[in-house]
């Protein structure tokens, strides 16, 4: 069976055979999507901790009469990334949780940088005087040069053009180099 | 990495392709500036859901292809049924030009998808 022929109105009339259909053909992109978080947090899946993954990431969906799940609109996208994301972020989650009680596989995993704290010091935005740059322009710098994301991915990310991706950044960068600042957040002496 | 369920739904509707309306836009705009590595969840999935459509294809393509040869054989059908129809009705005309008193009687009909020829030796006009 297919994940897009999967039959929401069953699902949420409570069916209990729609909910074992639906488990059934979006684990693999759920098992996919925490696979791929703990690697990218340089973890080798702990059985257990994959499947509360797994699994919280299904409670997550199912719960407040499938709050999150209804967001996903039959037919105006893909059912797969919808999940992955969801998925990834909440094994992101139940990593982070089972790094503040410790077991045996995460004892030996390093906590990743928090990003936050990357960023306040280091990062574009911080440095942008308010109202030089649109929220768009910042944000494209924000992906090019603190996450360094190419145009194609920026482009994914914001659902726009390459083209626009590439307006974008050249008119914020003309604007930081007229008010005298350059991309890594030093001033330009001779502006 | 912790966005709340409503900034999820929103970067998960932006993953899977959906249109996200103005005001949508700019509060996920405005938690990707605040949070970036929202972004990267967000490759990360479509990433993940390209790799098990790739990996799901091969399947999908031989039954694709079961489908449309099924669709073939069912348009040759369809087409030799009307042609059965159209050749009976041609196939009678022909026999019935034929203005010289013949001593039998011959007979071509479309019967569902084929064409009956029956010749009646017996039947002879008088």
């Amino acid at each position: 069976m297919d994940l897009d022929q999967t039959d929401f109105a069953a699902l949420y009339a409570g069916d209990d055979r729609a909910w074992s259909r639906f488990v059934l053909t979006a684990r693999p992109v759920l098992e996919a999507a925490v696979r791929a978080t703990f690697l990218r947090q340089g973890l080798t899946p702990d059985a257990g901790l994959f499947q509360d993954a797994v699994g919280d990431t299904l409670e997550r969906l199912s719960a407040r009469d499938f709050a999150l799940l209804r967001k996903f609109e039959p037919g105006r996208g893909s059912l797969s990334a919808f999940l992955a994301v969801i998925a990834g972020s909440t094994a992101a989650n139940t990593l982070r949780s089972a790094r503040r009680h410790p077991g045996a596989a995460l004892e030996a995993a390093p906590e990743p940088a928090a990003p936050a704290a990357q960023n306040l010091t280091h990062s574009i935005a911080a440095v942008v005087p308010e109202g030089v740059l649109t929220d768009r322009e910042k944000l494209v710098l924000v992906l090019s040069f603190d996450r360094d994301l190419d145009g194609p991915d920026i482009a994914r990310v914001l659902s726009i053009s390459d083209n626009t991706v590439r307006v974008l950044k050249a008119r914020a960068l003309k604007k930081l180099r007229a008010a005298g600042i350059q991309p890594d957040g030093s001033f330009d002496e001779a502006a | 990495m912790t966005p709340n369920d409503d900034i999820l739904g929103l970067a998960a509707q932006r993953a899977a392709g959906m249109k996200l309306n103005p005001d949508d836009q700019d509060r996920l705009d405005a938690a990707l500036l605040a949070d970036p590595d929202l972004a990267l969840l967000i490759l990360d999935a479509q990433d993940t859901a390209a790799a098990l459509s790739a990996a799901a294809s091969p399947t999908r393509q031989a039954s694709t292809s079961r489908a449309t040869l099924a669709a073939l054989i069912m348009g040759l059908l369809a087409c030799f049924g009307v042609g059965a129809t159209a050749g009976a009705q041609l196939a009678g005309g022909l026999v019935s030009a034929n203005k010289a008193p013949s001593a039998h009687q011959i007979d071509v009909r479309a019967i569902g998808d084929g064409l009956s020829l029956s010749f009646d030796a017996a039947r002879k006009k008088k």
